[in-house]
């Protein structure tokens, strides 16, 4: 109910009817993944500097027709995320504008659910540019991979910690690792879990 | 960036790695990737595919008919044939959870009329996919010629001596040591006195004999290093015009090397060791010569040697040692009356690396067995002390058993032919693969001729014979765990070894080698051209795996045995491997269905 809510409230504050697509009614076998670099991590302060996504779709991961875009940052790259992200000032050189990479995004998201590591933050980040762009936030749903993980997760005792990083889930799944991380590759690694995860049963145990 | 870890992965795997730039973006282009839980079936009879898969991880077993005929792995590709000719009598179904790439069946189709290279891996049969991985892996012979070193040469001695020694005493010093070459060292240099420049000096400008011997050598001397490449070495003698060059190790001149010995280097090194075999005056230099022998081997394998031509030298120069230990042992009058025969894998010329011997000694029927068995007694003795590994189930001249008389190894031949234990098999077997190698030959022709005619009609006991083929299991589902060993002449040696020995003594075939006596079972029609050619490759390909492991062991100075560590092997080695094991499967089919061995088992 509350959904509907605030999917009737998102729609409203649309500014561009190019983009009622958003709202369409959810194709339920369809999913993308999706990752974002970004300068650092507020979402307040600091920029997108690539998004990548893959659509998956059944057991398949459509790596030929997967999405990549880096973006031109408004403001110098730091020294910091350098070191990070690997993306050099040099290599932004066939980057874009925000504008067109956002909508270019959109509309390969479509209404699809969106599936991602700790996606609350790449799907705030999105909302960032969205806001400005079309007027609201993304109405997408979510897929949170960590979570996912966790309720599959067998656990030996109550206290049990449970190692959610991102090369140890990897690990667990039995699942390789595609060089290092940059955006795409982390888009379709996290396709790769979710595909692995969706033929997991949760874990019902006694410390589940 | 972007796509980069994708290309790499697939630019890696053979043939993709012969695709182009721009073939490789379209292969990029138009691929996904799938997920495939473990049982799910990807193609079968019923369901073809429309992708070509190229496994990232998992694992996919290829029934036929419920027998499991592949396995593939992490980087393995499959299925063009299905995709070419549109039909399978395969099922491929996921033994470990998969990831794989999916390339649309087009592009795939479209890449292979392309590029040659790349659509002709696909076309070709099973043995010819063999050989293009062999030579990819092991590259043409001549590279390897030419990476051949210094240190792989016998190096002649050098004397050494000091410059104020006379000439007289260097000569002397020189004569002693068998060399015709001194070499004088003053200080840190090298000069060297050759028989021309001693002639020379002593004829020509009568240079007294109690002059110190530097007056008249010549410096320096040209040195070249232990580890230089041999065709440098070849080039230095050719560029300075002399006949010999110092060898140097750490400063130090430790040998000679002549030109001749280099230019014979590469037409056939072997020379060597044959020089010394019939050189040999006592049984303790023909313990030297046969000793060097695995340096040899090590050095033919290196250079990439046919495994069939560095058994056949072996064979020779084994052949060789047999014959003069033979002629030092025995009265002169006996040698004639007797023949000695190499058994098993020795009398079918395959052992290399020396890992049993198996000898037998048949002695005409005007002669006592007794008087031989002194002398056999101390030829096994010496064979041992040589470096032959005693048998352990003690096949050899010094038992009894197996130094006979030809009429009483007629009646050996006639009681192995209706005991029906696996030892009297194998003894028959060993003595059918025998080889004459010193004595009067024909002792043993025409009791092999005997052999051929007592197993005329002998259906039963052929079935039993030959049922040993099936003795051990085809290694092909061992590649799902990657930590497995896999012995390699049981998983296959044996079975083409067994299995093509048993069509021999059934169809009269007098060949030794197991690679001869498929040639005639082809020309005779009892084996498919196809199928021959086939057991031909894998038997070669086997046959250098098994090399390469003794080698290795020999080189860990452990001791040798056939087993080799898969997850050790290159990725082509392993597929080789795959794909010979299927072959042998194959074989043992065939085996099987011949000898109706289907009623035995």
């Amino acid at each position: 109910m509350f959904e509907k809510l605030k999917n009737n409230y998102q729609k409203s504050r649309l500014k561009n009817d190019e983009f009622s697509f958003l709202f369409d009614e959810l194709q339920e076998d369809e999913f993308v993944s999706f990752d974002c670099e970004t300068t650092g991590l507020n979402p307040k302060k600091d920029e997108i500097l690539s998004i990548a996504a893959v659509k998956i779709k059944k057991n398949k991961i459509e790596l030929s027709d997967s999405f990549e875009r880096f973006i031109r940052p408004q403001n110098k790259i730091c020294q910091k995320s350098i070191t990070i992200h690997h993306i050099r000032p040099c290599d932004i050189d066939d980057s874009i504008e925000a504008k067109i990479a956002i909508e270019e995004f959109l509309h390969f998201i479509g209404n699809r659910t969106l599936i991602g590591y700790y996606i609350s933050f790449d799907i705030a980040m999105i909302n960032k540019y969205t806001k400005t762009l079309i007027g609201t936030t993304i109405p997408n749903k979510s897929i949170e991979l960590s979570e996912m993980y966790h309720k599959r997760y067998h656990k030996r005792s109550a206290h049990e910690f449970v190692d959610l990083k991102f090369d140890t889930i990897l690990k667990k799944l039995n699942l390789p690792k595609l060089g290092q991380h940059d955006a795409l590759n982390d888009a379709i690694m996290s396709a790769m879990m979710y595909l692995k995860l969706k033929n997991i049963p949760e874990y019902k145990g006694a410390y589940s | 960036m972007s796509l980069h870890d994708q290309e790499n992965f697939i630019k890696e795997i053979y043939p993709f790695d012969k695709l182009s730039k721009n073939e490789i973006a379209t292969v990029i282009k138009n691929i996904d990737i799938a997920y495939y839980p473990k049982e799910n079936i990807l193609i079968s009879p019923k369901q073809i595919s429309n992708s070509f898969f190229i496994i990232i991880k998992g694992e996919v077993n290829e029934y036929n008919n419920d027998e499991l005929t592949f396995v593939y792995h992490e980087q393995d590709t499959f299925d063009a044939d299905s995709l070419i000719y549109h039909k399978t009598e395969s099922t491929f179904s996921v033994a470990k959870d998969l990831i794989c790439y999916e390339l649309k069946k087009e592009i795939f189709l479209q890449l292979m009329q392309e590029n040659k290279k790349f659509g002709k891996f696909f076309l070709k049969s099973l043995s010819q996919r063999l050989e293009t991985l062999k030579n990819n892996e092991y590259g043409s012979d001549i590279s390897s010629f030419m990476f051949a070193k210094v240190s792989d040469l016998y190096t002649h001695k050098a004397c050494i001596v000091n410059p104020l020694m006379s000439i007289e005493e260097a000569v002397k010093k020189s004569m002693s040591q068998n060399t015709s070459t001194i070499i004088v060292k003053r200080e840190k240099e090298y000069g060297v006195v050759t028989d021309s420049i001693l002639k020379r000096e002593l004829l020509f400008s009568k240079k007294r004999l109690d002059s110190p011997i530097v007056d008249i050598a010549k410096f320096p001397f040209v040195c070249v290093k232990k580890d230089d490449f041999l065709f440098s070495v070849l080039l230095t003698i050719v560029k300075h015009g002399i006949k010999r060059v110092g060898v140097m190790e750490n400063g130090e001149v430790i040998g000679l090397l002549k030109q001749a010995d280099i230019l014979s280097y590469f037409s056939n090194h072997s020379h060597i060791i044959a020089m010394k075999i019939t050189k040999a005056t006592s049984i303790e230099e023909l313990k030297y010569a046969s000793t060097d022998m695995n340096k040899t081997i090590k050095l033919l394998y290196s250079k990439s040697l046919k495994t069939e031509y560095i058994a056949q030298m072996v064979a020779e120069l084994n052949t060789k040692i047999y014959e003069k230990l033979f002629s030092f042992i025995l009265p002169e009058a006996l040698q004639k009356q007797c023949t000695l025969l190499v058994m098993g894998s020795e009398g079918r010329d395959e052992q290399i690396i020396k890992t049993d011997q198996d000898n037998a000694l048949v002695i005409s029927n005007t002669e006592k067995a007794e008087t031989f068995y002194p002398y056999m007694k101390i030829f096994t003795e010496h064979l041992i002390s040589f470096g032959f590994p005693k048998c352990e189930g003690n096949i050899m001249v010094s038992n009894p058993y197996w130094c006979k008389t030809e009429s009483a190894f007629e009646k050996q031949i006639d009681q192995w032919l209706i005991a029906s234990d696996i030892e009297s098999y194998m003894n028959f077997a060993i003595f059918f693969d025998s080889k004459s190698v010193a004595g009067d030959a024909r002792l043993f022709t025409s009791l092999e001729n005997k052999l051929f005619e007592k197993v005329i009609n002998k259906d039963v006991f052929m079935a039993y014979f030959a049922n040993a083929t099936l003795s051990f299991k085809t290694p092909i589902g061992i590649f799902s765990s990657l930590e497995d060993m896999i012995d390699i002449k049981k998983g296959g040696i044996f079975a083409i070894v067994h299995g093509v020995r048993s069509l021999s003594l059934e169809n009269g075939i007098k060949e030794n080698r197991t690679i001869e006596r498929i040639k005639a079972l082809a020309k005779k029609e009892i084996l498919e051209k196809e199928l021959a050619f086939e057991l031909i490759e894998v038997y070669g390909l086997l046959s250098r795996l098994r090399l390469q492991v003794h080698i290795e062991k020999l080189n860990e100075g452990q001791s040798i045995n056939n087993l080799i560590d898969v997850s050790k092997l290159s990725k082509i080695r392993r597929d080789m491997l795959k794909d010979s094991f299927v072959i042998v499967n194959k074989f043992k089919k065939f085996i099987s269905h011949h000898f109706h061995l289907d009623n035995l088992n």
